[in-house]
């Protein structure tokens, strides 16, 4: 038993997502293989409620400030991003660079926490960003933090993408990097993501053994380019991550 | 109520309006609302909606993947899907995305909690919040409301409407307290907003969040204000007047920088 208006309501929601611009009734109905009438009601709907406004009062929407609140209950209960938030700032001070945190959702990291850096200002991909976990330092991380069993679980379902020329591109290379991070105790990426920006991450651990997530300390490229700064930067995510752990 | 960028609101008597589907996303704001998972007869209390119809909702939500429901206790607590809810809006909001740089350099100089804020219904809603120190855990978050009369971007907003425009504004709002500090008086709020109208920014000390002192400069497109830029200091910091007069230069020139004509 379902409502099939919210479930139209939060398509069409997530029709913004798979395009990069403003669309507009036709084109979410296209990509949604909707009726455009059927997609008129739900954009009336999320409109009146703010999930949507129009682009430069035009024809055309863009998510809407609504958009802002369902992630507020998300995130002030979750205690992992709580007990760490302290730890990122700190983090981010003492190295003045980026301190990031993330989750594993399915086979892909997202982007809980940014505690920004002014040298960082290339890297502006905001809070909720996501990327395949097996491509990104923290997501390694977080897979050799895993059981055998549910990492190769993952890890099966992961498809490669070169997302830079940079980007590890056989689960070979994948498996190399992950059993790296096992010896220690942090996974390093340089511009796999983006280019010009390298980060070291740690997985965080409960008392229970559950892996929480990661943190993350990421800069340009020059910076850890140094094997003597990224082994310090790896130590301290290290460190930070194993004290968060204790109170989860 | 129609602020600057607010989006107009239509009658949601057209036939063409949903109302499971706001009924879907009182259930995600209910959850904002409070701390910790929530079980169907206390959502029931929060939403004013029927025990049947949020077991339809909450099914609806789970199989989306926005909600979950926890095994042990039956109780509902949001999912990690919502963030992608906020991402949307973030990567595709060209001014949320041209603040940002802005937001980050007035953090490092100043060394202090900096948020943008935008009206959202009676509420100052947080689009970025960057943290510059370990206070408060809620107040780091992007999402929280803070009701638009105890906001000082709120009155920052409130300031470039004509002075009966306020007056019908704020006697048409719910004028709750927050904290024992809160205003909730109509004349006294009036006057904070008339010293912002004149002063060009607003100071609330401890109205929305106890130990709290914010300052706000308004962001403005054409003749309206869209937006607020705010800087937070703990009240254990020391004497505001001189943590005003360090900050307000800053705050003044981001909110200049990241204003449209």
């Amino acid at each position: 038993m379902s409502s099939n208006a919210l479930i139209k309501a939060l398509e069409v929601l997530e029709a913004f997502q798979k395009s990069r611009d403003a669309l507009s009734v036709k084109e979410v109905a296209d990509l949604n293989e909707e009726t455009q009438s059927s997609v008129q009601r739900s954009v009336y709907t999320l409109e009146t409620l703010g999930f949507l406004e129009r682009e430069d009062a035009g024809k055309r929407y863009v998510p809407g400030r609504a958009c802002l609140r369902p992630v507020y209950g998300y995130l002030r209960s979750n205690r992992f991003l709580e007990t760490a938030t302290p730890y990122l700032i700190d983090l981010s001070e003492r190295f003045s660079t980026r301190a990031d945190l993330t989750v594993l959702d399915g086979t892909e990291i997202v982007y809980l926490s940014r505690i920004p850096s002014r040298d960082e200002l290339l890297n502006l991909s905001p809070l909720g960003r996501r990327w395949p976990a097996i491509q990104t330092a923290s997501g390694r991380a977080i897979l050799a933090a895993m059981s055998e069993s549910e990492r190769e679980r993952v890890i099966a379902n992961s498809e490669i993408q070169k997302i830079t020329a940079h980007s590890l591109s056989s689960y070979e290379e994948i498996s190399d990097a992950i059993v790296e991070s096992q010896e220690t105790g942090y996974a390093y990426q340089s511009e796999e993501v983006l280019l010009g920006a390298a980060s070291v991450g740690a997985a965080v651990v409960g008392a229970d053994g559950t892996v929480h997530g990661a943190i993350i300390l990421g800069g340009p490229t020059e910076t850890f380019n140094d094997a003597d700064k990224r082994r310090l930067f790896g130590s301290a995510v290290r460190q930070a991550a194993q004290a968060i752990g204790v109170y989860l | 109520m129609d602020v600057g960028l607010m989006p107009k609101t239509e009658p949601k008597d057209d036939p063409r309006f949903l109302s499971s589907v706001e009924r879907g996303f009182l259930v995600l704001d209910a959850l904002a609302e409070t701390t910790g998972p929530m079980s169907l007869t206390e959502l029931s209390k929060a939403t004013g909606l029927a025990v049947p119809t949020l077991q339809r909702l909450t099914a609806t939500l789970v199989k989306t993947g926005y909600l979950e429901k926890e095994p042990s206790s039956k109780r509902y607590r949001a999912a990690v899907k919502t963030v992608d809810l906020l991402y949307s809006y973030l990567s595709r909001n060209q001014f949320a995305k041209r603040a940002w740089p802005h937001l980050v350099k007035l953090r490092e100089d100043l060394g202090l909690d900096v948020s943008l804020s935008v009206p959202f219904g009676n509420s100052m809603i947080y689009v970025h919040r960057l943290p510059g120190y370990s206070g408060n855990f809620e107040n780091t978050l992007p999402g929280r409301r803070v009701p638009i009369h105890l906001s000082a971007s709120g009155r920052c907003v409130l300031s470039f409407l004509e002075p009966s425009q306020i007056r019908t504004t704020l006697g048409s709002l719910p004028l709750s307290k927050l904290t024992p500090w809160s205003k909730v008086d109509i004349e006294e709020i009036q006057s904070e907003i008339a010293k912002c109208r004149k002063h060009g920014y607003a100071v609330v000390e401890q109205e929305a969040s106890p130990g709290t002192v914010t300052l706000a400069a308004p962001v403005t497109r054409a003749s309206s204000a869209i937006a607020g830029v705010s800087v937070h200091s703990p009240t254990a910091g020391g004497d505001f007047q001189s943590i005003a007069e360090r900050v307000l230069p800053s705050v003044i020139s981001v909110s200049r920088a990241i204003s449209v004509n």
